[in-house]
C-alpha cells in the first residue's frame, strides 16, 4: 500500500491511497495525516480511486483524526471510492459522518471551491 | 468440505489470508459487496487474534477452517493466545460518536463482524481459542 501526498492547485492537502488499507499498512496513512495536522493542514482530500480494500483499522485512523480536523473548522473529504469500500463505511454508518464525494471536483465544492 | 489455511501470527499475513478467502469465495454466486463483507469479517477476526490475542508473535500459528455448503458459510479461527475468548462474546454497542470524540480506534472490528455475520461466537477448546463465524447464504444454481 502506498500513500502519495500532494497539494491541489487550490492549496488543499491531498492524499492518494493505493492498495489495501488494513492493520499492517494503516500506520502510513496515520503518519501522513498526523504530520499534515501538525502543519495546520485541516482541509484534507482523500483520493480513494486506487484504494482497493479497507478494514476497521483503516476506518479507525480517519475516525481518530476527524475531531482534530473539525475542531479547526477543517474538513476531511473522500472521493472516487469504489462500491465495496463505500459499503464498509456504510456498515458502521460512517457514510453519514464523513464527507464522501463522487469525484475530485465534487469534493472541492465541499470546500467551497468551484472549478467551473 | 472443510478447507484449512495455517499461517503465522503476523500482521503482514493478513493480505495472504484475504487472498486465500477471496479464492475460496470466487466460485460462489455472491455479489462483490457480499464477498468483500465476508472477507472483511474474517480479516477482522484474524487481526484481533494476531494483534490482541497473540501480540503479533510470528512464532505462533493461526489456523483458519472454512466450510462452504449450499446454505451457510462456517469459519473457525484457532489460536493459542493468552486471552479469555468468552470475554469476547458481547454485542458491541454503537459507539462511533464516542470513538470520534475520544479518538478511539478499538472495537470497530468486532462491531463489523457482528454486522456482517449471522453469528459470532468465541469459545475455548482445551488450550485453543476458537472464533466461530456463521453466515447464511443463498446460492443460485445456474
Amino acid at each position: 500500500m502506498d500513500v502519495i501526498q500532494s497539494y491541489t492547485t487550490e492549496g488543499l492537502f491531498k492524499i492518494a491511497i493505493n492498495g489495501d488499507l488494513d492493520a499492517s499498512t494503516v500506520f502510513k496513512v496515520d503518519d501522513v495525516i498526523r504530520n499534515a495536522i501538525k502543519k495546520q493542514e485541516y482541509n484534507i482530500l482523500v483520493d480513494c480511486k486506487l484504494l482497493e480494500y479497507i478494514s476497521s483499522a483503516g476506518l479507525g485512523v480517519f475516525i481518530s483524526h476527524l475531531d482534530d480536523v473539525t475542531a479547526q473548522k477543517g474538513k476531511l473529504v473522500f472521493f472516487d471510492m469504489n462500491e465495496t469500500v463505500y459499503d464498509v463505511f456504510k456498515l458502521l454508518g460512517l457514510h453519514n459522518i464523513f464527507n464522501i464525494a463522487k469525484s475530485e471536483s465534487d469534493a472541492k465544492i465541499l470546500f467551497n471551491i468551484n472549478e467551473n | 468440505m472443510k478447507i484449512n489455511y495455517t499461517t503465522s501470527c503476523s500482521k503482514t499475513q493478513l493480505s495472504n489470508i484475504r487472498t486465500f478467502i477471496t479464492q475460496q469465495l470466487a466460485p460462489l454466486q455472491l455479489s462483490a459487496i457480499e464477498k468483500n463483507q465476508l472477507v472483511l469479517a474474517i480479516d477482522e477476526a484474524c487481526a484481533n487474534a494476531i494483534i490482541h490475542g497473540n501480540l503479533c508473535n510470528h512464532q505462533r500459528t493461526l489456523q483458519i477452517e472454512l466450510e462452504i455448503n449450499t446454505s451457510e458459510i462456517i469459519i473457525e479461527i484457532f489460536d493459542i493466545g493468552n486471552y479469555r475468548p468468552n470475554e469476547m462474546n458481547f454485542m458491541p454497542r454503537d459507539f462511533i460518536d464516542d470513538c470520534i470524540k475520544n479518538k478511539r480506534k478499538g472495537g470497530l472490528g468486532l462491531q463489523l463482524m457482528h454486522r456482517i455475520m449471522d453469528n459470532v461466537r468465541y469459545y475455548s477448546r482445551g488450550e485453543v481459542n476458537v472464533c466461530a463465524l456463521h453466515k447464511k447464504i443463498t446460492i443460485n444454481k445456474p
